[in-house]
């Protein structure tokens, strides 16, 4: 398990020069436009795509079926994609919680530290749900293929809350937004449990 | 004498194609060769022995183990090469070193280093820029650095010049002098595996044609040559194929059996080969 994440970092860290490249564009435009959550936007972005990123590589060599041949099990495979976007998520926070407190305070922005701290949050929320979403996907047709199904899982949620309004559905109340933040852990926690069995599931059932 | 692989009745359909009740026993310290054309079921074998599709039936013990009960415990003693399949391109040889050195227990950086001198793989350039004979001589590297007891090879000398293929049959038969060490190596370049084989595998179509000693099977037959007349007296009972010309006739023969005065030439294992797939039998 180490191992599968050690290689995955390698093979991202041979784009880190580009990542880095394109955060220090976002972090000047962000400044510029003291839209502080413009950066931590992107950069959580960047960081959902991270794990599609490295399973691109690995299709591409046929490293699944090499890394099979090692004492290294299916169940290790997948469990390590998720650990990966795990510590990537991670990170991402702490350096979104970082800067923005920094821009807050250099921009005199508009935004609370307070604010900005659940919008952080709010963003890693986010980030955990659409790799719970997207990962089953990709194991289940490969990057190539599931590039297109993976544009729709991330537009789903978007096109929900869009449509929500026009199919009377009330907008959510105050009193339950309130309770958002608190009711949200654990029912990612739940969302991602399934997430990790169903593509254990798949993977095992899979034929190289 | 102990097998260090052995299947049985090892079964797997496709649409198209059976892999038929296959089965062979590898002896320790020996290098099984397994021959066949594209297609004939070399690589769905391979797949099996190491649990990368699922069988439909039989069973397969390798170092004498059911290989999906012990899968993980096999697989730390097992070197494979595939044909195709590594490392992502963008890594180096350091990188696969560090990585492999947290996946398998017994990895041995001395040795792995060693190889990569021995083969002259390039350290500092990824593996995207490495010809396919760099490559193969990569995962051969990777195969031999865990202090594995089996190697199993699928095509792995396909597609290389002759100088690097015989650069890594001589790999192979440094491997095989410790006699706790077997390889089993699947291609379709029957010369290669004529060099260092002890037994051969012949597998057409699904189904395991002969599992025998190289040493008996080119012993026993032979390349009978004789007159259309002369053919149709033989006894076609050890007529294992045979080709017709206006000439006469050439045929594979269990070469004991024809004592007194016919020439028989000595069957080459391609003759083997290729007579009992296309030559018409019997």
């Amino acid at each position: 398990m180490k191992g599968l994440i050690i290689k995955d970092l390698f093979t991202l860290a041979k784009q880190a020069r580009v990542f880095l490249a394109v955060m220090i564009f976002y972090l000047i435009y962000s400044i510029a436009t003291t839209n502080v959550t413009m950066f931590a936007a992107m950069l959580t972005l960047f960081v959902g795509f991270l794990p599609i990123n490295a399973m691109a590589f690995d299709e591409q060599s046929k490293w699944n079926k090499y890394a099979l041949s090692m004492p290294l099990t299916r169940k290790d495979l997948v469990l390590s994609k998720y650990v990966l976007s795990g510590i990537a998520g991670l990170i991402a926070m702490l350096i979104n919680f970082a800067v923005i407190m920094i821009l807050i305070r250099l921009t005199n922005s508009s935004t609370s530290p307070k604010e900005a701290s659940l919008y952080i949050l709010g963003s890693g929320g986010v980030l955990v749900f659409y790799i719970a979403l997207v990962l089953p996907i990709l194991f289940k047709f490969g990057v190539e293929k599931g590039r297109m199904l993976m544009m729709a899982a991330f537009f789903a949620p978007v096109l929900i809350v869009m449509l929500l309004p026009k199919l009377g559905i009330p907008k959510p109340s105050a009193d339950l937004l309130k309770f958002l933040p608190y009711l949200a852990p654990p029912v990612l926690i739940v969302i991602l449990l399934i997430s990790i069995t169903i593509s254990i599931r798949i993977y095992q059932k899979k034929e190289f | 004498m102990e097998n260090i692989l052995e299947i049985k009745n090892l079964t797997k359909h496709y649409d198209g194609f059976t892999l038929d009740k296959v089965s062979l026993a590898l002896p320790k310290g020996s290098i099984m060769g397994f021959i066949g054309s594209n297609g004939a079921g070399k690589t769905t074998t391979i797949k099996l022995i190491l649990n990368l599709i699922h069988r439909d039936g039989g069973d397969i013990k390798v170092f004498g183990l059911d290989n999906l009960k012990y899968e993980k415990q096999i697989k730390e003693n097992l070197g494979v090469v595939f044909d195709e399949s590594s490392f992502p391109i963008n890594m180096r040889v350091p990188h696969i070193d560090k990585v492999l050195s947290k996946i398998y227990k017994n990895w041995d950086a001395t040795v792995f280093s060693n190889y990569i001198h021995k083969f002259n793989l390039p350290v500092s350039k990824d593996i995207k820029d490495f010809s396919r004979g760099m490559k193969m001589k990569l995962s051969i590297a990777i195969a031999l650095s865990h202090h594995a007891k089996l190697l199993i090879l699928d095509e792995a000398t396909s597609g290389l010049d002759p100088v690097v293929r015989d650069e890594i049959l001589d790999v192979f038969l440094e491997f095989i002098q410790d006699e706790n060490n077997s390889i089993f190596v699947s291609s379709h370049i029957i010369s290669d595996i004529e060099k260092v084989a002890d037994y051969i595998t012949f597998i057409n179509n699904g189904k395991i044609v002969f599992c025998e000693s190289k040493d008996q099977l080119l012993n026993n037959y032979g390349i009978l040559k004789c007159r259309h007349a002369e053919f149709e007296r033989l006894d076609r009972t050890y007529v294992k194929g045979y080709r017709k010309n206006e000439f006469g006739v050439e045929a594979l023969v269990v070469k004991d059996k024809f004592r007194g005065s016919y020439t028989i030439d000595r069957a080459s294992i391609e003759d083997i080969m290729l007579y009992t797939i296309k030559g018409e039998s019997r």
